[in-house]
Formats: structure tokens, sequence, C-alpha cells
């Protein structure tokens, strides 16, 4: 199989991360948007366990997604507190 | 019942889900079913107390108390940039009487001219005390640092009269050079802590060590050793060993034996290094990172059952892990931390004069000789700084954070990357993290680590009596 067919109901940052995680440098895939779906292309195609551990770190990315969907407003709050407690500390 | 921000990754080990957050807490969740449950309905979970102490959840009215620590937690690191550094490295000579199939720095011959320091020691101590942090450490590198005793005692002599007892001092050595009646004296008298070089087993030692002028490096190691310890300097000594393939194919268990059977009862091993002559023989004397991990598990295994049956042997190599897993604000290790410890928690002083963020980047310099990775020069009293914009992308490039890769890794909270080894190994500064060799040891010995922590085998006892 040369191309991967994934859901258009993961986003972009889902399907780059578990990319990402999925293969080496050395033979990244080339990701792109049709109309249904997302398509992951490599060359040189995809054996069964690659296909896994790319399922498996799609859903793990998914649900990263989802723990920063409720979240990431305190992470947010928390780094903005550290970086102008941060400045205030080295004025001083 | 509120979800605070939190990492997870499935560990290899036991197949079990490792969390962790920002404020350094973590746990382990059966499987992914309590994982999910966690994301959506945490009221549900079976151990929502350990899961409350530990930062993870918060009930209504304890959601500030979260916000509150982690921001002082994530102040406490970022500050750190703001002190001055507390690891100050000194190259009097890139001289060696030690030719080491692996080496990491370019050494020089013993009769070289060209490679001792030419900067007077006052005009080093007097830099080094205007510019090192209250409380610092002095490490003696090289070359072989004794080959450069005169210079090194007139640099200690100097710094105590400008900064007291507010420092240590360690030098580097494979013990190759003759130590006499000062030098032992000496070593008394300012509390000198030796580094010593041997790996773990006589014949591998004597194998990759070659000694240019006194025969077998072995025997010359276990001399001198009996030298220092007839001289009570026993517990001034610790041993630093390089393992290589033949090392990892001998197994832990013959590793401790030989080491206690010479009355080692602590070493730090480190893999095969990255930089220098090191990466040229590494096709030969080298191994694959899994294999070097696999060896790890199995070594701290030995190293519990030994504890066990009351054995007293252990290796640092688990300590940076185990620090960072169990007092993450306690490891200051300078090439474990984010941002980087590169030329803010310490620096490097070569025999040349000029000024390096990190041994590291002193050894990719001496086999590169791009100036890029020179921070300025020492000339006599003066201090040139050569900054182009290079070394701050560089730390910038170092706060895990910020970084695609890292920024959902489970181990971010634990981690800290060497900013010299993704240029070393790929060539720039951003650099693709998850194939970096630091970067998967350090999710392998996590794995690790966690695992026995989490399964008992290994306990709080065994830690407090190791570090």
């Amino acid at each position: 199989m040369l191309d991967y067919k994934i859901s258009l109901g993961y986003t972009e940052w889902v399907v780059r991360q578990a990319c990402a995680w999925t293969f080496q440098s050395t033979e990244f895939p080339k990701v792109s948007r049709e109309e249904k779906s997302w398509v992951v292309s490599l060359a040189s195609g995809f054996d069964e366990a690659t296909i896994s551990l790319l399922e498996r770190n799609l859903n793990e990315f998914r649900l990263r997604e989802i723990i920063d969907l409720q979240t990431a407003d305190l992470r947010m709050k928390i780094v903005n507190h550290s970086l102008e407690n941060t400045y205030k500390s080295m004025k001083e | 019942m509120k979800l605070h921000p939190f990492f997870f990754r499935k560990n290899p080990e036991n197949g079990k889900i490792f969390i962790s957050n920002q404020l350094g807490g973590w746990s382990f969740l059966r499987d992914e079913t309590d994982l999910h449950t966690l994301i959506a309905a945490p009221s549900e979970l079976s151990d929502l107390d350990r899961l409350q102490a530990k930062g993870f959840i918060s009930g209504s009215d304890s959601g500030d108390l979260y916000e509150r620590a982690a921001e002082s937690k994530m102040t406490h690191r970022f500050s750190r940039l703001g002190e001055k550094p507390s690891l100050i490295m000194v190259v009097p000579t890139l001289r060696c009487d030690h030719n080491c199939r692996y080496c990491q720095v370019s050494r020089a011959p013993l009769s070289s001219s060209a490679h001792d320091i030419q900067l007077s020691p006052q005009a080093i101590a007097d830099f080094i005390a205007a510019v090192a942090a209250p409380k610092f450490k002095l490490e003696i590198q090289g070359g072989e640092a004794l080959l450069a005793l005169d210079f090194i005692y007139a640099l200690v002599s100097s710094l105590n009269k400008l900064r007291g007892e507010d420092f240590e001092v360690v030098l580097c050595t494979a013990l190759g050079p003759s130590i006499d009646d000062r030098f032992i004296g000496w070593c008394h008298e300012e509390g000198i802590r030796l580094s010593v070089s041997f790996d773990g087993f006589v014949d591998l030692h004597s194998k990759f060590r070659i000694h240019s002028t006194k025969g077998d490096s072995a025997t010359r190691f276990l001399e001198q050793k009996r030298k220092l310890e007839d001289a009570g300097l026993s517990d001034n000594i610790s041993y630093v060993s390089t393992l290589t393939k033949e090392a990892l194919e001998r197994g832990p268990k013959d590793y401790i034996d030989s080491c206690l059977s010479l009355g080692i009862h602590r070493i730090y091993s480190r893999e095969l290094s990255e930089y220098g002559f090191a990466s040229s023989t590494k096709s030969n004397l080298g191994y694959r990172i899994e294999d070097y991990i696999k060896f790890m598990g199995s070594y701290l295994d030995e190293l519990i059952v030994g504890f066990n049956s009351g054995e007293d042997f252990f290796d640092y190599t688990f300590s940076l892990y185990l620090t960072k897993l169990l007092a993450p604000d306690a490891s200051g290790h300078m090439d474990a931390l984010s941002p980087a410890g590169y030329a803010t928690a310490g620096f490097l002083l070569n025999y040349d004069g000029r000024i390096f963020g990190s041994d590291e980047a002193r050894m990719l310099y001496e086999s590169t000789k791009n100036e890029r990775l020179t921070i300025g020069k020492l000339r006599n009293k003066e201090f040139e700084l050569q900054e182009n914009g290079f070394h701050q992308r560089l730390l910038t490039e170092s706060f895990l954070e910020t970084s695609s890769i890292c920024s959902t890794c489970a181990y971010l909270p634990f981690c800290g990357l060497d900013p010299i080894a993704t240029l070393n190994q790929q060539g720039d500064l951003t650099g693709f993290k998850k194939e970096l060799s630091q970067c998967q040891l350090t999710i392998g010995m996590l794995d690790l680590i966690s695992d026995r922590l989490d399964s008992g085998a290994l306990t709080r006892e065994m830690v407090k009596s190791w570090i």
C-alpha cells in the first residue's frame, strides 16, 4: 500500500504528530488533505507493523488533544505567570 | 472534579500507562480504560486520593493550589538562567599519556609544546572568581590533568585566596603520570576529588586504553590506585567507566563482580561517546542504543538482587534518572536541563583560552574547529565575547516545552537535552529529537526505572543508601 487514508475527524495536528512518532526522518511520508480524508503517502509503502503503530499513535494523540482542550487555558495561565515572574525577578 | 494538564505514555516494560505533570508528579494507571476514565470522568476512578495528592486532579475548591505550585516550579526552572554557573571546567593541557580507542577529545601527544595553557593561573583565578556562582565545582579536565600539576597547584592556591572554601576541586585522570608525596599531601589538604577512568574489566581496560610510555595501562592503574589507597585517599576517588560492546556482552553480573574484586563499590558507567575519536571508532566498539538499554535493565535488576543479598555496589549512571523521578528539582546535571545548562549552569575554559558553553561544545570544536562554537576568548585578564547569535539560538532551542516533538512527551518534566548533541548528530539546532541517542536513552532508562519503582523491586531504602 502506497497511500494510507485517515478520517478527517482527526485534526492536522494529530495526524502530523502521529506521523512524527511513527516514521524515521529518513523516510518521512507526504501528508495531504483530500476531500474526504487525510492521505499519508510513502513511496516504499506501509507494512502491517507500521500501520499498527500509526493507528496507535493517532489514538494517543487524539487523547492528548482532548486533554489539551480541557486544560489549555490553565496551562497557558501557568506559563504566562511564570514568564512574568521570571522577568520580574531578573530585573530585580 | 477538575482535570489538570498531564502527559502519558504506555510503558513497554509493564504495559501500564505512565502519567506525569508539570509538578514533577508521576504515577501509573492500570490500562487504557483508566486513562480514558481519568480524562472523561475522573471521579469514577478508584484511587482518587492518590491522583489528587499528585496534582492530576483537584476538587473544585483546591484548583488554585495546583496553579500556584505549578507556577512556582516553572518560575524556579526559568530563573536558573539568571544565576551564575556552578560548574567551571578548565583544560590546562590537551596532552595525554594514554591513547584510548574511544577518546571523546582530540588529545595531543605527550611531547607537544603547543597544547599547554599559556594564561597565568592568577588571570584564570581572577576570571573564575568574578563569574562563578557563590558555591561552585572546579573540574580539571584534559588531556591528562596530572600532566599539568604545577599549573593546577597555582590555580587552586590563587582561587583559595579569592574565594576561600566556596569551591570543590575534581581532577579527571587516568592515573598514568607519577604521583609524589607533594601531590598526596595537597589532595589531603585541599580535599581534592579524583575522577579516575577505569573500565570495570582489567583486560578490557588494557585493551582499549593504551598507555604510551608505562606499559600495560591496567597494571599502571592498579599500582597507582594502591598508592592512593595506601596514602589514605580511598574516599577521594570515584571511578568512571566507558562501556564497550565487549563489556555489554559479558553482562552486568561479571561487571559488578570484577569491580568488587578490585574493591570498587561505586562507579559511574557511561555509553560510548558521539564525539572526537569515539565517533569514528564507534562502528567497531559500539552497539545499538536499544542493546545498551537492555543491558542497563539487566544491570539495574542485578543491583537490586545485590542490595537484597547485602552487597554494597552502585552505579551512579542510574542516579541521574532516579533523582529526576524522585526529586526533579534537585537534579542539576548540566547535560539534562530544560532550558539547557549550556553556558548558564557551567562553562569550559580550554587550554588555548577559548571559552565553551559545555564540554561537548569543546569536543565538537576540537574535531571541527568551527569558531561559532566559541563563546569568547580569555586573553591575559581580558575576556572577549564572540557572541554571534548562535549561542542564544542554541539556548532558545533547548526549551523542550516549545519543541513540537517533546512538548507532549510523558518524560518532559524529567528531561533536558544537550543542545550540542543535536548539532553533532543531526547538523542543526532544532533537530528531530526522538532520533537523538540521548532522547532514546532517557526514554529507555525512565521506562526501566519507573517500572522497577512501581513494582516495588526498587525501593526508596535502596535509593537512600546509594545516593
